[in-house]
């Protein structure tokens, strides 16, 4: 009579798997921050650990370099290159001054998967890194050194008017099948992404701010050069035309149609190896979907080191795509991997243990350019379908309260944040400008340390106070101040961070309905539904680290001037300021005006709080030990293979 | 005719008993199930009253005791591994101390005896004094460990200055009140620069909360879940088999194969994409209460069929058959007739399938889309777990699935025992279900 025919037992024990399986597939999306403190000279770090622990070690404290640049060794044995280099070197090939073996396979890990290898249109900041293996730009950035370098150009003159660019092309240079490069190439290059009918990202750069004008690109056959007559002075040119790669006009010629044209569905991830010619290190030999891609070297690249030998050193270079960063760290610690780009808080401590095993470098890199903040919502708009505010009424008067924002960043312990969440490897932030990021870095930002009963003397002083003893506030106008602060769910640091502000505000006598949710909703209430009361996010940095690549972010039209995005005219009068001073730091080149402009705006940021910059982690990239040379890693991503075609591998 | 209560028969052999005395009787027998039933009664009576065995609050986090390891199985001491040369902003030479921690086990901790050394019953801990440790890199690390020149008494029926909940039936029913059953008294904590003092149990996580009352706090919602799902999907599945078996014909053909459609879905995926089509501004206890009724959507399924067989033969028993042409309407029938007799069954499927609602919970909360902080429940802590790191370094964090474990284990044997019992077809030996 009785009878049960699923074994229940069995069944939670199947299910727990599936679930782990599961698991092991979806926390990692988004990766948690890199974490950590003011870090610490690289140059020190092999002499380091390795010393009896009783002898003290010299550091300078607060003091923190960045990585040196690797210095050649002309004893290095030199190598076989497999397969070899073919055709003449270019007269005027670029010579690093490097030394290094030939050979060897260099493994890392990236996270997610490719879309495309199309450079025109690159779709996510991994597809922009490994398009960087295939194909070069005309002028590059040097992360190590943190300043612009010429590439396919040779160099480059502006007119005194700064409004005509001409950049000189290299004579002899190859393509990856043989073919010689040339101007033609360049041209036909800006004229697909310029063409009206391809969408992509990398033109807007070049749009003039008002009229959506591009500016004009002519071929000088005889001085084998590009000119560009620009419709205004703009200071981040030379930044707009590194994002665009060169690709060979004889291939894809037939594909730039007037109408129509069918270039972007070329060069996706399932095209013939054979067909992405390029001028980069190296060329696709192979590619697995959701498992690898092998590159192997282009054997006609136009770089020499200091002993003339041609580079890339690197035989092979293969990417293994994961999905999850718990099981990269784990590729790495088996020495699967050879680098390991930001390691996360999760994983320092193992990365130390390492490093004491001899097994691993571990180099601090100092604080992270990438911020966290907290932001109200301030949007005065209305849904335009039911005439219901974005912001209720008692919410919009509290948040566009300026004392009201002051007392919520004087009640944020960052110090908190910074020994919980982030295991004391974090720095307190003031500004989006993080001190990591040198150039840019304004220390004269109006702070708001960590004060409770200053934030309750200011918010007494409104008569913001406690009158039915229920432990909350309530406004002047007699309302409950009562909101809801939302981060994204993936994100198990923000969880933390989000937890331990609104325990803060708590103590300040608010009421917090804390709430993580799935980040695509997050995105969709911050850009579109302004649904939302109090967010708390991070910007990362871009390539090169200049505050006129954040401009979606500082302009009040940005789509992500997160506190009320893409304002039909400047709500405030330091917002008007603001895009004031954006617009003229475009026009000057001078970097020194350009930063003052910066540091007003900063400033600016500062007094009224429209966002309250948190805390911004330490940065640190990891690996194995003795296995790479001339490596040079840098804050800028990608930290350690950008420069990738003068990376040798140790060959055991 | 003898009744059990008849202490003047005379025939020698025990009194006959009711189907649910022979049911207890027999589950008495099994020692398994009944370790299972315990287990779960402690289980079910520590975190209802949670708030008043944990010494702290669910969430109260503390920047300086960051993943502090469990008192009740040792301390952290520290060693000074060496000093660190450096400058200072004017550039004078300092040294700096760089320490580790080293962990002992059952040394330190919950300990007997008070600062001057003399034993004592009541137990004592000794406060963490913060030591700042350097590395050759300048790097600062904030390193927690037992100072073992003072001992703190642990104090029971301590009066916290906060009202805080001491009684939560499934986190509903809540009783408030200022007593913890221990922790450690203000007055007894010395005043000192970098001494923070604590009764961590379990240990500490990432911010800083005890982890034993997180998981008490954490068991009102991960049990609970297990009884108000079953409940729910029970009920259902009642109604439905009943209808189905008992109607038959065409209901019988659309009702089962709705549950061979509900079946036929992938479970997790199911709740996964009902998550999704939740709002997201609900507060925690809110979604909590979402995840049950999702549980129970996806979970009567299964019960629904089992019962729909049982009263597909029960109703053409004999006494079905004798209280139909006596006049009793269909609903008297299966109310009256047809369910009590599914009553066994339905009490051992729902033993049984309790684990799967808990497992369903930490499965959801793991994966970020059930109860999330600042709450607590067994797998939001589970989460914790999630990298690496925590195994080989704050072990501790794991703690939570231990009592997963428990709570499943005891679930599983009182269930196999409850199946045991209630089978007729087992042999009986000395007992007898029926009169001579």
């Amino acid at each position: 009579m009785i009878s049960i025919s699923r074994n229940p037992l069995r069944w939670s024990a199947l299910y727990f798997l599936t679930i782990t399986l599961l698991i092991a597939g979806c926390t990692a999306e988004r990766p948690a921050a890199p974490v950590t403190p003011p870090g610490g000279d690289a140059s020190n770090q092999q002499t380091g650990s390795q010393d009896a622990p009783t002898k003290p070690r010299v550091v300078r404290i607060s003091k923190m370099d960045r990585p040196e640049e690797p210095k050649p060794d002309p004893s290095q044995p030199v190598g076989v290159p497999s397969p070899a280099f073919s055709g003449e070197v270019s007269p005027d090939a670029v010579v690093v001054d490097r030394t290094g073996t030939y050979g060897g396979r260099f493994v890392y890990a990236i996270l997610g998967e490719v879309e495309t290898f199309n450079p025109v249109e690159p779709k996510g900041a991994t597809d922009q890194e490994i398009r960087a293996l295939v194909f070069s730009p005309l002028v590059t950035y040097n992360n190590g050194k943190w300043q612009r370098e010429p590439a396919l150009a040779k160099s480059w003159e502006v007119s005194d008017d700064q409004l005509t660019w001409t950049f000189f092309i290299r004579d002899g240079i190859r393509w990856s099948d043989g073919e010689e490069m040339n101007v033609e190439d360049a041209l036909f290059s800006f004229q697909a992404v310029f063409h009206p009918q391809i969408a992509t990202s990398i033109k807007d750069g070049f749009k003039h701010p008002e009229t959506g004008e591009l500016p004009e690109v002519m071929a000088d056959k005889e001085r084998n050069a590009l000119v560009f007559k620009l419709k205004r002075i703009d200071s981040q040119f030379l930044t707009h035309v590194g994002n665009v790669s060169i690709i060979p006009e004889h291939k894809w010629r037939d594909h730039l149609q007037e109408k129509d044209p069918t270039l972007l569905q070329q060069m996706t991830s399932n095209a013939d190896p054979a067909d992405l010619v390029g001028c980069g290190p190296f060329v696709l030999k192979q590619y697995v979907p959701a498992e690898k891609i092998v590159y192997q070297r282009n054997p006609h690249y136009w770089k020499v080191d200091s002993r003339q030998q041609r580079l890339p050193y690197l035989d092979e270079v293969v990417i293994v795509l994961v999905k999850d960063s718990n099981l990269m760290w784990q590729k790495f610690e088996a020495g699967e991997l050879d680098i390991f780009e930001d390691v996360p808080a999760d994983h320092f401590r193992e990365a130390v243990a390492m490093e004491k095993a001899a097994k691993a470098s571990l180099i601090r890199l100092g604080v992270s350019l990438n911020s966290n903040w907290v932001c109200f919502n301030l949007h005065p708009g209305k849904n335009p379908d039911t005439g219901e505010p974005f912001v209720d009424e008692a919410k919009a008067y509290w948040f566009n309260n300026l004392q009201f924002r002051k007392a919520v960043n004087h009640a944020i312990d960052r110090d908190g944040i910074k020994r919980t969440a982030f295991q004391g490897r974090a720095t307190a932030i003031w500004s989006s400008i993080t001190p990591g990021n040198k150039s840019w870095y304004h220390a004269g930002v109006p702070k708001y340390p960590f004060d409770l009963d200053k934030a309750k003397k200011i918010l007494d002083d409104m008569g913001w106070t406690d009158r039915d003893g229920d432990g909350v506030r309530e406004d002047d106008k007699g309302r409950k101040i009562s909101f809801s602060l939302n981060t994204n769910v993936e994100n198990n640091l923000r969880q933390q961070v989000g937890n331990l502000i609104s325990k803060d505000l708590v103590n300040l006598g608010l009421e917090i309905n804390f709430k993580p949710i799935v980040f695509n909703d997050l995105v969709t209430s911050l850009r579109d539904s302004h649904k939302w009361d109090m967010i708390l996010l991070g910007w990362g940095s871009g390539v090169p680290p200049d505050p006129a690549n954040g401009k979606n972010i500082t302009l009040s039209s940005g789509r992500l001037h997160a506190w009320y995005p893409q304002q039909p005219e400047p709500a405030t009068e330091w917002e008007a300021r603001i895009d004031n001073l954006m617009a003229m730091m475009d026009e000057e080149l001078d970097d020194k005006v350009r930063k003052k402009y910066y540091d007003e705006v900063q400033e600016l940021i500062g007094q009224n709080i429209p966002i309250l910059y948190l805390i911004a982690a330490n940065s640190y990239a990891a690996s194995q030990e003795g296995r790479i040379g001339n490596l040079w890693p840098s804050l800028l991503r990608p930290q350690m293979t950008w420069n990738l075609e003068s990376l040798w591998k140790a060959q055991p | 005719m003898n009744s059990s209560k008849d202490k003047s028969n005379d025939s020698g052999m025990p009194p006959p008993r009711g189907p649910w005395a022979i049911l207890w009787m027999r589950l008495r027998k099994n020692k398994l199930a009944m370790t299972g039933g315990l287990t779960l009664i402690v289980l079910y009576l520590m975190c209802s009253f949670g708030g008043f065995i944990a010494p702290y609050g669910m969430n109260d986090t503390n920047k300086y005791t960051v993943k502090y390891g469990p008192m009740l199985f040792g301390g952290y001491t520290i060693v000074k591994t060496g000093e660190i040369l450096a400058e200072d902003e004017n550039f004078n030479e300092i040294l700096l101390p760089s320490y580790e921690k080293r962990w002992n086990w059952f040394d330190g901790g919950v300990h007997f005896h008070d600062s001057e050394g003399n034993f004592t019953l009541r137990p004592h801990v000794h406060p963490l004094r913060e030591y700042e440790s350097w590395d050759e890199y300048g790097e600062m690390e904030y390193i927690l460990a037992e100072d073992q020149t003072h001992s703190i008494p642990v104090r029971f029926f301590v009066q916290a200055e906060e009202e805080h909940e001491v009684f939560s039936l499934c986190g509903f029913f809540k009783v408030f009140g200022h007593t913890h059953l221990m922790g450690l008294s203000p007055a007894d904590i010395p005043q000192e620069p970098n001494l923070h003092a604590g009764l961590f149990l379990l240990g500490t996580d990432v911010l800083g909360r005890d982890l034993w009352t997180r998981i008490l706090y954490g068991g009102q919602v991960s049990l609970s879940v297990g009884l108000i799902g079953i409940f729910i999907s029970i009920s259902i599945g009642l109604f439905i088999g009943g209808l189905a078996g008992y109607f038959g014909g065409i209901w019988d053909f659309l009702l089962m194969r709705l549950v061979e459609l509900l079946l036929a879905i992938p479970g997790l995926y199911l709740i996964l994409t009902l998550r999704y089509a939740l709002p997201n501004d609900l507060t925690s206890r809110q979604t909590y209460i979402m995840i049950v009724a999702i549980l129970a959507i996806v979970g009567w399924a299964s019960t629904g069929r089992m019962i729909r067989g049982m009263v597909l033969s029960l109703r053409e028993s004999e006494y079905a058959l004798a209280a139909r042409s006596l006049g009793g309407s269909s609903l008297r029938v299966i109310l009256r007739h047809l369910l009590p007799n599914t009553a066994s069954i339905v009490i051992v499927t729902a033993t049984l399938y309790v684990p799967y609602y808990i497992l369903g919970e930490v499965a959801l909360s793991y994966l970020g889309f059930g109860i999330t902080e600042p709450d607590s429940s067994w797998g939001l802590l589970l989460k914790d777990c999630q990298v690496t790191e925590v195994m080989k370094y704050n072990p501790w964090l794991i703690i939570p699935g231990f009592f997963i474990f428990l709570a499943v284990l005891a679930y599983n044997f009182l269930g196999d025992g409850l199946r045991d019992a209630a089978d007729p077809r087992a042999f009986l030996g000395a007992s007898r279900n029926h009169e001579e």
